[in-house]
């Protein structure tokens, strides 16, 4: 028998069977509720987005034609540059809800997505966490990324655990031994085509949900990433197709079989990530967050209580600051400022611990993590839908920068003790954060894609071999 | 016979090697979770507690300061980590574990620490809970799954019941083999347990730790007697041991991972909470515009002001033998209070009612219900951080009306320059949390309760009515 009459047949027996249409509707449903979830969020955090710009350029607006007022006349009074730099002139840095936002949730709902930057201290303007429940926060997203790293396996599982034994169970295998035909094709054929069927299944669904989601299709690099996405769901599918054909050829039942595979998702997807977890904050235990606070306040305190030879020291170390060289008794936001800056250098080297030890953490963490084909899935899909972790670093990265131009531009007008004109406010700082190109996550995550492509190599080349071999009896 | 049949099981599940195995790794793990569960509570526990007493310090030692500078300076309170806290860490990953304290703002809690953590962490952690509620379940789907179809499929089934053995006896019996072989992992691992709690607890809350030791024992309990309950009943209904197998894990996956996730999505669209800009606007328009929009602060302030002259029978704010501008603060503050609870309150009750949905979900997806009851009784779960965050506010309340009454009371209206003495900050005492009671702790589990207690009623009827089982 050629191969392409097996296949065939193969089909059928499939499309006669029950269970796929069974798993088929179910995994309709649990993706339309991913998708509805995803969208759901993705739609909330540009309504919320939407009232901070509004607030903003109101904001901006009111400022604007104050100071437009007060170039023609000398009795309009203008705040401060202090004031107008620590709250009148500020507007929000936006992480904004990336294209193929609604296919995952990802780190995006316990993270800031947004901060008002001000000429303040970072610590006090970065407490900006989404009003939510603890609970649901602890309990995770029910997104398209859950459906397809936790859900999709078990489909998997549940259409093809018995390929091989289930053949065996019935006395079947023997009788189609009997056939012209090399076992292993045979069998090839029928784990192809039960996990075709879901993956097929799985791509054309969620190809619908990213519509579904509110993906702009029409846009070529937004395109190409939803493709990339998509390949990632069948690299990882691929990994548990290996291991379905792996256990398959070797279990003696088709109960020991299921027992096999659901303890080896329970493994990939649980036991691994939670172990991984528990070892790596034992061996970098995180820094505390709370020790920190207090710091800053043991550092505000000690530049507070200095007084003016903290003023002077700031003063001394920014000479660029102050062309005259002494700061007017009456410049209260000057003395408020080089006081604050005073605390923060002294914060600085605490601060460098703090991220250092916390890096030294997460890079293990990312190390560790890929004994675990789930997590590194996980870490690509949501990389590739920009709602990772690591992007909400860049976007503090990209804080700090426009940070420091803000109260570069500020301090050098509350130094100078120079009122800000309605020129200027044109020149203000811009807070600007571009996401990667597709081209830069892929270079970022290559590791992470080889680590997932090299076991899955090597289980189809074990369960190639086994299901060559597969014995007709136990 | 009953006790025949439950030696018979134990002997069996004993020689299978697999079981062995089993076992020990899962005492093991729970031993584990146990010690280092109780090293991190205690870290947290010892690391909170210095920051709040650096805190006091830094309070204390202001200096001569005004009283509403001192207001202004505030300070920071950090949530204690609870005794129990080591079996199960619930939510206080995702709480903030701490708070600024000042003059006119309710402040959020913020540092969150799972925002810290990496990705991975969200998978999950081992904790105690995490065990008793995957592991131990899992192990009892194993153990249980073959029990009928098991017998069924060889026909000892068929010569149980032609040498008259009754079905429930054989039920009863197998339920107690099976539960006679997790007491080889569950005894040892309550008596690590409560060693635990005698090692960890420092405070004076012993006997309330004890009872809350002893609910959350009954809790699982009841749990794995629920489960074994379903996975014999599964198993003498099913066709065959694969059948019973598929069901049972199929129960275990969607009960233990996919319904927490699921039910906490729907709980969120079912009881939508507002984003945090909208949250803080709402609360800014009502302090200036008044809760009904039509009480502006302006014209709360003339009224305040006209209360005072009449109260110190005075005719204009100087004449006034205290400070108008503390009395007046200290109005928009008791303003700004109202407005807090309406807005704060609202929030924590939507949470309340997402919560409550999680646990009557605990119909579908037992697990549910546990788990909420699990946290309630550990001291980690939603209620118990509302019940630290209302104290922390009435403390905030009660300083800063000690702050504005002192400055009323010392010095004219307009006299912001004037100090007061360096020692007198330390005269407030210091913040002390009062944990709840074991009693106020379970009011709010009232739903996972009668859910628990229904699943175990429904699942000492179905053993009881095994009879139904076919022999063949």
């Amino acid at each position: 028998m050629r191969w392409p009459t097996v296949w065939r047949n193969e089909w059928r027996l499939l499309l006669a069977d029950r269970a796929p249409w069974v798993l088929a509707v179910l995994f309709t449903a649990v993706a339309l509720y991913g998708a509805w979830n995803g969208r759901q969020w993705s739609s909330f955090q540009r309504a919320a987005v939407a009232d901070i710009r509004r607030a903003d350029s109101e904001r901006l607006a009111k400022l604007d034609s104050l100071l437009q007022r007060a170039e023609g006349d000398s009795t309009v009074s203008v705040p401060p540059a202090g004031v107008l730099g620590a709250s009148g002139a500020t507007t929000h840095a936006i992480l904004d809800v990336p294209p193929l936002g609604g296919l995952a949730v990802g780190a995006s709902d316990l993270h800031p997505y947004y901060a008002r930057v001000s000429v303040r201290s970072k610590a006090s303007f970065m407490a900006t966490d989404e009003v939510e429940n603890p609970h649901n926060l602890l309990a995770g997203r029910f997104d398209l990324v859950f459906v397809v790293v936790w859900v999709l396996p078990l489909l998997l599982i549940a259409l093809t655990y018995n390929t091989i034994t289930g053949e065996r169970d019935q006395g079947t295998m023997a009788l189609w031994r009997a056939q012209p035909v090399p076992a292993s094709r045979v069998l090839l054929a029928k784990l192809g085509v039960r996990a075709g069927f879901v993956l097929g299944v799985a791509c054309v669904l969620l190809g619908l949900m990213a519509w579904l989601v509110g993906v702009p299709l029409g846009d070529p690099a937004v395109l190409l990433r939803l493709l990339l996405w998509l390949g990632v769901v069948l690299l990882y599918a691929a990994f548990w197709v290996g291991v379905i054909a792996v256990v398959n050829a070797t279990a003696r039942s088709s109960a020991a079989s299921a027992v096999l595979l659901l303890g080896s998702w329970l493994v990939v997807v649980v036991v691994i990530p939670a172990t991984v977890s528990a070892v790596v904050s034992a061996v970098y235990p995180s820094p505390s967050r709370v020790a920190l606070t207090t710091a800053l306040r043991a550092a505000s305190d000690e530049a507070a209580a200095q007084g003016d030879t903290a003023v002077n020291q700031f003063l001394a170390d920014h000479p660029e600051m102050l062309q005259t060289g002494v700061l007017a008794a009456s410049n209260a936001w000057g003395r408020t400022l080089a006081q604050q800056e005073r605390a923060n250098d002294a914060m600085r080297p605490v601060y460098a611990a703090f991220d250092s030890a916390l890096a030294a953490q997460h890079r293990a963490a990312a190390l560790a993590s890929m004994a675990s084909p789930a997590v590194m899935a996980q870490e690509l899909l949501h990389d590739l839908a920009d709602r990772s972790l690591a992007r909400f670093r860049r976007f503090d990265a990209a804080i700090d920068r426009h940070h420091e131009a803000w109260q570069t531009f500020f301090f050098q007008r509350v130094f100078g003790e120079r009122k800000v004109r309605h020129a200027e406010l044109a020149s203000l700082p811009r807070f600007a954060y571009d996401d990667r190109s597709v081209g830069e996550v892929l270079a970022g995550q290559g590791g992470t894609l080889l680590a997932l492509l090299l076991p899955t190599a090597l289980l189809w080349w074990v369960g190639w071999r086994r299901l060559k071999r597969v014995a007709v009896h136990e | 016979m009953i006790a025949h049949i439950a030696r018979k099981e134990r002997m069996e599940m004993w020689r299978d090697g697999r079981f062995r195995v089993a076992a020990v790794a899962l005492l093991l793990l729970l031993a584990v979770a146990l010690l280092t569960g109780l090293t991190t509570s205690r870290g947290t526990a010892r690391d909170h507690e210095a920051a709040q007493e650096a805190m006091r310090g830094f309070w204390v030692n202001q200096g001569a300061k005004n009283p509403h500078s001192a207001a202004h300076y505030g300070l920071w309170v950090f949530k204690p980590s609870l005794p129990l806290s080591f079996v199960d860490h619930g939510v206080d990953a995702y709480t903030g574990v701490t708070t600024w304290l000042e003059a006119h703002k309710q402040n959020e809690f913020t540092r969150r620490p799972a925002m810290d953590r990496p990705n991975v962490a969200r998978f999950g952690e081992w904790t105690a809970a995490a065990v008793l509620q995957l592991l131990v379940p899992l192990l009892i789907v194993m153990l249980a799954f073959p029990a009928f179809a098991g017998e069924r499929e060889t026909g000892t089934l068929r010569q149980l019941a032609a040498i008259g053995v009754p079905m429930r006896t054989l039920m009863l019996g197998k339920a107690a083999g099976i539960a006679s072989a997790l007491a080889v992992v569950l005894v040892p691992a309550t008596l690590l347990g409560v060693a635990t709690l005698w090692l960890g607890a420092g405070g004076g809350r012993g006997a309330d730790d004890l009872v809350r030791f002893a609910l959350l024992m009954l809790t699982y309990l009841a749990y794995f007697a629920v489960l074994l309950a379903l996975a014999l009943v599964v198993s003498a209904r099913a066709r065959n041991v694969r059948v019973a197998l598929v069901l049972l894990l199929g129960f275990w996956t969607m009960n233990s991972l996919v319904a927490p996730r699921a039910v906490a999505d729907l709980a969120r669209q079912l009881h939508p909470t507002t984003s945090a800009v909208a949250f803080q606007a709402a609360m800014q328009r009502d302090i200036e515009q008044g809760l009904d929009g039509h009480n502006p602060a302006d014209a709360r302030r003339k009224a305040v002001e006209a209360q005072a002259l009449r109260e110190y029978r005075a005719v204009s704010l100087e004449a006034l033998p205290v400070n108008f501008d503390a009395i007046a603060m200290q109005a928009s503050e008791e303003y700004a209070n109202t407005v807090f609870d309406r807005h704060f309150g609202d929030l924590y009750d939507r949470y309340r009612a997402q919560n409550t949905l999680t646990q009557w979900m605990g119909l579908v997806s037992p697990l549910l219900a546990v788990r909420s009851l699990s946290m309630g009784l550990a001291g980690t779960d939603v209620e118990q951080h509302r019940h630290f965050a209302v104290q922390a506010e009435l403390y905030r309340r009660g300083l800063i009306r000690w702050t504005n009454n002192y400055f009323r009371d010392n010095t004219l209206t307009g006299e912001w320059d004037w100090k007061a003495p360096p020692e007198l900050w330390a005269k407030y005492p210091p913040f002390e949390y009062d944990a709840p009671p074991v009693r106020q702790s379970v009011a709010t589990q009232a739903a996972a309760l009668l859910v628990l207690a229904g699943w175990l009623v429904l699942a000492l009827a179905l053993v009881w009515r095994a009879p139904a089982a076919p022999v063949v």
